[in-house]
């Protein structure tokens, strides 16, 4: 097992002001370079990119740039409303924990707003990169093996654009638009409010993708050889196809086996079948628009 | 030489297990028996996920995997429920392997009981339905789905748990394990694809009176709007009217997210047209 942790306490870098960004690089070596591997990143500020390519070890870039304190209380914000959401969410259940006190901040300066902290860590070709409650923004740059699998939780901050990849994506941000070139896929995606892009140069037959987004457009590209089936479930945006199949309803207005209970569709599912059809691909947006286009 | 003997060598050569050349003395068996080579290029067109080119099987063929699933699901069976022990085939154990926690494997597995599925519903439509084997198939199927879909639906990967749940469509729910995984992801899972899909399931399903009371809490303490919306979708259209006003109550009380709050405005009005 491989592990690097980097902590940067950036009161002790006098030379460095705190807008000021550092560069580090690493190349990481895999337990086995011949087996496929895989890369799952978990950050809270910051971008990531991942490129795949033929090389066998994990280069990897990191820019750290420390917040500003305005970022940092936005930040703070949003961290404040998840941890709202989390518990809306599952105040129905009793967890037994008591309700946390209040406590006076005068006189006290927060130290945290100054250190970063990012873990790189390697076992059995599964590396992982974190680096959640940091106060600077990560830009990551990664090179992996074409054929790796690729997991990535952005929770605030930029984009995540992924290319040249042959293994299954995951991919889930906030407030990041989603970018991925040059995919087979599977691949799971969402996002909040941004939009998801997708360049398909083949579709994995293994098992099916799907890009959500709530409010975000989604712009897909097919290959001219891609088979699948594309599945659009949006509500209020539009959809606008380049394909030379139709998109038609998948669902309609059911009737029960004595036709006293109808099912009626507001926001409908349609599907197109392409080159014959083949796995699933799902496009699901509330209010964005999707387009899919052939290459 | 026996049958058995080359589609266990054809299914570990395609397995990976193994990569022995196929012997003068197999090459000669099945020359002499076409049936056997019939099998063996379905048995690698489903492998191969290409149900579009497998040829129709024969009665013998559907007759061996009726017997290849019987063999299945006992081994897979829990041991208090085991009824009658039977010998275990090569190719069974092989199967019961691929049941096993290794995504390759269980990928395989899946590629089998989906073809299978495949293959029975073109019987249906080909065979007349007087034949007792064919709904016995059937269930047997039905039966191995939902073993597979609770192992895809426990995968940590959001794509092999959205294969889990379109296995689960396959079957009617009434699998009580089944039942409570999907309800168990419903309520937690981290990726809306999955969640969506999993009320779609729902929605198809003469299931659902069992699971309303579940469903309305979650629908009614749900922080996700999309899937809160096809929550509300489904059971005000699906469940039964004690359900649709026992959540219209409760929604009533709530402050909903303008755009769900406008989504059941919607069916409401549509429902009423």
């Amino acid at each position: 097992m491989t592990k690097f942790t980097l902590a940067l306490l950036l009161l002790l870098a006098p030379g460095m002001s705190l807008a000021q960004s550092v560069e580090k690089k690493y190349s990481l070596e895999l337990t086995d370079p011949n087996q496929p591997m895989s890369l799952e990143v978990e950050m809270r500020n910051g971008s990531v990119s991942v490129e795949g390519y033929s090389g066998k070890n994990v280069e990897i870039t990191a820019t750290i740039t420390p917040l500003s304190q305005k970022e940092l209380e936005a930040d703070e914000n949003i961290h404040r409303r998840h941890k709202q959401n989390i518990k809306q969410r599952y105040k129905s259940k009793d967890h037994g924990e008591p309700e946390k006190k209040t406590r006076s901040k005068t006189g006290l300066k927060s130290v945290r707003n100054a250190t970063m902290n990012l873990e790189i860590e390697e076992s059995d070709n599964e590396v992982e990169i974190s680096s959640e409650f940091s106060t600077s923004r990560i830009d990551l740059v990664v090179k992996v093996p074409s054929t790796s699998a690729l997991e990535v939780e952005l929770y605030k901050g930029g984009d995540v654009i992924v290319s040249n990849l042959s293994g299954p994506i995951e991919i889930e941000t906030w407030q990041g638009d989603i970018v991925a070139r040059q995919i087979s896929g599977p691949i799971v995606a969402e996002t909040h409010s941004r939009t998801i892009e997708v360049e398909f140069a083949s579709l994995s037959k293994e098992n099916p993708s799907s890009l959500t987004t709530y409010s975000g457009d989604i712009d897909i590209t097919l290959g001219n050889k891609l088979a699948a089936k594309v599945n659009v479930q949006n509500y209020q945006g539009e959809i606008l196809s380049g394909l030379d199949e139709e998109f038609v309803t998948t669902e309609s207005v059911k009737r029960n086996k004595k036709g006293n209970k109808q099912e009626i569709v507001v926001g409908g599912q349609v599907s197109a079948v392409v080159n014959g059809g083949g796995q699933e691909l799902s496009l699901i947006t509330y209010s964005g628009d999707v387009y899919v286009r052939k290459q | 030489m026996k049958q058995q003997d080359v589609i266990d060598w054809k299914v570990a050569q395609l397995s990976g297990h193994q990569n022995v050349p196929m012997s003068t003395e197999m090459a000669e068996f099945i020359a002499q028996n076409p049936m056997v080579e019939k099998e063996l290029a379905f048995i690698e067109s489903f492998w191969k996920h290409e149900p579009e080119n497998l040829p129709q099987p024969s009665s013998q063929m559907r007759q061996n995997f009726y017997s290849m699933l019987d063999e299945a699901k006992a081994q897979i069976q829990p041991d208090d429920v085991k009824t009658e022990a039977k010998p275990r085939l090569k190719f069974i154990g092989i199967l019961s392997g691929w049941l096993a926690p290794n995504p390759v494997a269980q990928f395989s597995s899946l590629a089998i009981v989906f073809v299978l599925g495949m293959s029975i519903s073109r019987f249906d439509v080909d065979s007349a339905p007087t034949q007792p084997g064919l709904a016995k198939l059937e269930q047997e199927v039905s039966s191995l789905s939902s073993l597979v879909a609770i192992s895809m639906l426990q995968k940590p990967s959001a794509s092999e748990r959205l294969t889990g749940v379109a296995y689960s469509s396959q079957t009617d729910l009434s699998d009580p394990n089944l039942s409570a995984t999907l309800i168990g992801l419903l309520e937690n899972d981290k990726s809306t694809a999955v969640r969506l899909a999993i009320i779609n399931t729902m929605r198809e399903s003469s299931r659902l009176a069992d699971k309303e009371q579940s469903l309305i809490e979650l629908a009614v303490n749900e922080s996700n709007p999309l899937v809160q919306m096809e929550l509300c979708r489904l059971l005000l259209i699906n469940g039964t009217s004690e359900t649709q006003r026992t959540l219209l109550e409760q929604l009533k009380s709530m402050t909903l997210h303008d755009d769900v709050a406008d989504f059941i405005r919607e069916i409401q009005s549509t429902s009423r047209a």
